[in-house]
């Protein structure tokens, strides 16, 4: 589904991503860990399509398209979907007409009516449901005035929405109490199929408890430095990232 | 021998056989001493006005058999509706609804007979503090507008509403309408001005000028529309006098243009008035919006607001000069204003000149103005979710044009007003209401 080759990126002549590579098929969860500053989050940005890196090297592929060539919004109706690690407040711009636009852009993309106002709000309530979110934040301001809390659920909940091919959570978890961590993970896993793909990334175990991942890599310095499946994490967890240093040589 | 535009003036000011002592030949007087402002003028130093020099008073005097059937929007049901037509009161387009006590709606030439003490005590009585050449030319060649009078405790429960049409104008002229409108005490009025023209092929030129008294306790709200066609040269001034306690709130709403000047002049002459006065404008192609706003505190207690927003794209221009005085005693004064604008292009320019002139030394007065492009983040963000970049910018600008329509009180006019701003950026499959109704342009 999602094939990165030897990618290298760099922002204002600063290299961040160094050779990275991975591989995700439909049905699996990849989680990244990796201490701060390490390119995860460039990771996110480029393959969703953000234009101020430069990519030297190497190619990302996704459902045999170069993603390379494509817009964030070509990308996105493709079936990617990134919940931002600080989702954006747009002030005047309900969360229902945001969905409403994204909803029938990706129905005209696939030739298809836009959707009639009464199955988009049935939509809409049974979405709000998976994520625990009250009616009155659909007619506000998007993300404007949230906590932090609110909008990573109204992140998850734009992705049960979109019902992504494949869903980037970019460090979900931050600034997320243990009920809006349960709320947010139950959300992602009743959205898992065999079809669907997510990459989470995050800095602590504590999420993957919840969202329980197939493979665990660990970045560091622009790359996947170690790779292994859910123990991994909880290894990191108790050891944190130095052995991981040693173990590569740095 | 060349025809000068001043001679045209003369000529057309002698036919109307005005009396050297009249209100509208001290008018003339002066507009002909003044002249066509220059860029020399502080007033219009971003504005050029050479257009106007070359043009002579309207005497047209078309009006068409009936409105178009595009005004049926559920803005103008049951309302008192007033049409003029290049500034011509047109009684057989106008509608009245059902009388309402104290509230008299007529033109102004019956005003003159049966109100005469109220519109001689009233009439052009608001310029002459700051004199301006186009309000001047107004007084001069003013044809019988719209008067508005609601007496002591009347309250209107419907809006008024004005439709000012352009409409086949002699070539090269200028149609200057002139409204009166007077709140006695305690009284409540609502007003809905929307500019038309009947022809977007034609060019159109209007000198607009209303004059509003709002007396003590008396509350006046005032929503204007312009969506006029990209030919239309239009000046308007708009003169308010607050007494004690009294309350006015101002929307600006201006879709199109070619050349849109708007002055609103508010004084506060009454402690505890209270002035709100909002705007936002979209500009394209080399249309160009100046709004300048005066709000003079000469009362202690006043409270003033203004919150203006514009977008610009491709060449065009914009000028905001929002000025607030505070007089000397008009102490515990409360004034705020904020002009914000949106460059959507590299060509668009905007002058935004906020301005405080203070001699009181107890209060609070806050300004503040910005210029920006869109915010990126916001972009991206939207194009994540799947919306083309082109759309994701429209939509972040409708949001920032909201926050002026959103402040709109009539319900009715803050829907229309959402769904021209829908159509007007092609943002119609986004919008939430289920079938967007044919707006006036279409």
């Amino acid at each position: 589904m999602l094939k990165i080759s030897n990618l290298k990126a760099s922002i204002d002549n600063k290299e961040i991503l160094k050779g990275f590579s991975m591989e995700v098929k439909p049905g699996e969860v990849h989680a990244i860990m990796g201490p701060n500053g390490t390119g995860k989050s460039t990771l996110a940005n480029i393959i969703t399509g953000r234009d101020n890196y430069d990519i030297s090297e190497g190619s990302i592929h996704f459902l045999d398209e170069n993603l390379l060539e494509l817009d964030p919004d070509e990308r996105a109706r493709l079936g990617i979907f990134l919940a931002f690690q600080y989702p954006v407040e747009i002030p005047g711009v309900t969360t229902t007409n945001f969905m409403k636009a994204a909803i029938n852009e990706r129905r005209k993309h696939h030739g298809e009516e836009p959707m009639k106002a009464g199955d988009f709000l049935k939509m809409m309530k049974e979405k709000m449901k998976l994520v625990d979110i009250d009616q009155k934040f659909m007619s506000r301001s998007l993300n404007e005035g949230f906590s932090g809390g609110e909008k990573k659920r109204n992140e998850i909940f734009q992705m049960a929405m979109l019902e992504p091919k494949l869903a980037i959570l970019d460090e979900t978890d931050s600034g997320l109490d243990i009920d809006a961590l349960k709320i947010v993970s139950n959300g992602v896993n009743q959205l898992r199929n065999k079809d669907n793909a997510f990459i989470v990334i995050t800095h602590y175990q504590r999420l993957l408890d919840y969202i329980v991942p197939d493979f665990v890599h660990v970045m560091y310095d622009g790359r996947i430095v170690k790779s292994g499946d859910k123990e991994l994490a909880k290894e990191l967890e108790a050891k944190g990232y130095d052995w991981i240093k040693e173990e590569i040589g740095v | 021998m060349t025809t000068t535009s001043a001679d045209k003036f003369e000529e057309a000011f002698s036919k109307l056989k005005k009396s050297e002592s009249s209100i509208e030949a001290k008018s003339f007087r002066r507009f002909q001493k003044m002249g066509i402002p220059n860029r020399k003028s502080e007033a219009y130093k971003y504005s050029n006005l050479s257009y106007f020099k070359n043009l002579k008073p309207d005497t047209s005097g078309n009006i068409p058999h009936k409105l178009p059937d595009y005004f049926k929007h559920d803005y103008l049901k049951d309302k008192n509706l007033l049409v003029t037509v290049n500034g011509i009161f047109a009684e057989s387009l106008s509608q009245f609804a059902e009388d309402e006590d104290g509230i008299h709606i007529s033109c102004m030439c019956d005003a003159r007979k049966e109100f005469r003490d109220i519109v001689e005590a009233k009439y052009n009585t608001t310029s002459s503090d700051h004199p301006d050449a186009f309000s001047e030319m107004n007084t001069a060649f003013a044809h019988c507008g719209i008067f508005v009078y609601a007496q002591r405790n009347a309250q209107a429960k419907k809006p008024i509403v004005m439709l000012h049409l352009a409409y086949k104008q002699d070539a090269g002229s200028i149609a200057c309408q002139r409204n009166l409108i007077v709140l006695e005490q305690n009284s409540e009025v609502e007003i809905i001005e929307d500019y038309i023209n009947l022809d977007e092929e034609e060019a159109f030129n209007i000198n607009h000028f209303s004059e509003y008294f709002v007396e003590k306790d008396a509350r006046l709200k005032v929503n204007v529309y312009q969506e006029e066609s990209n030919k239309v040269h239009f000046i308007g001034n708009k003169f308010f006098e607050l007494s004690e306690r009294s309350n006015l709130k101002v929307t600006a709403v201006n879709f199109q243009g070619k050349f849109v000047r708007n002055n609103f002049r508010v004084i506060l002459n009454g402690e505890h008035a209270e002035a709100t006065v909002n705007g936002v404008f979209i500009n394209e192609n080399e249309d160009h919006t100046d709004s300048r706003i005066l709000i003079k505190h000469n009362a202690a207690h006043c409270e003033s607001f203004q919150t203006f927003k514009g977008i610009l794209d491709d060449k065009s221009t914009g000028v905001f000069n929002g000025k607030v005085y505070v007089a000397e005693g008009a102490q515990k004064t409360n004034a705020f204003q904020s002009n914000k604008n949106i460059l959507m292009s590299e060509e668009a320019v905007i002058n935004t000149k906020p301005e405080l002139e203070i001699y009181a030394d107890d209060v609070k007065c806050s300004h503040g103005a910005t210029c920006g492009q869109l915010d990126e983040n916001a972009i991206f963000y939207a194009q994540t979710r799947g919306i083309p970049r082109d759309k994701a910018k429209k939509l972040i600008v409708f949001a920032f044009a909201q926050e002026v329509i959103q402040a709109i009180d009539n319900q009715d006019f803050k829907n229309f007003m959402e769904r021209r701003l829908v159509h007007n950026l092609g943002l119609a499959e986004y919008s939430t209401h289920e079938t967007v109704q044919s707006g006036i342009k279409q």
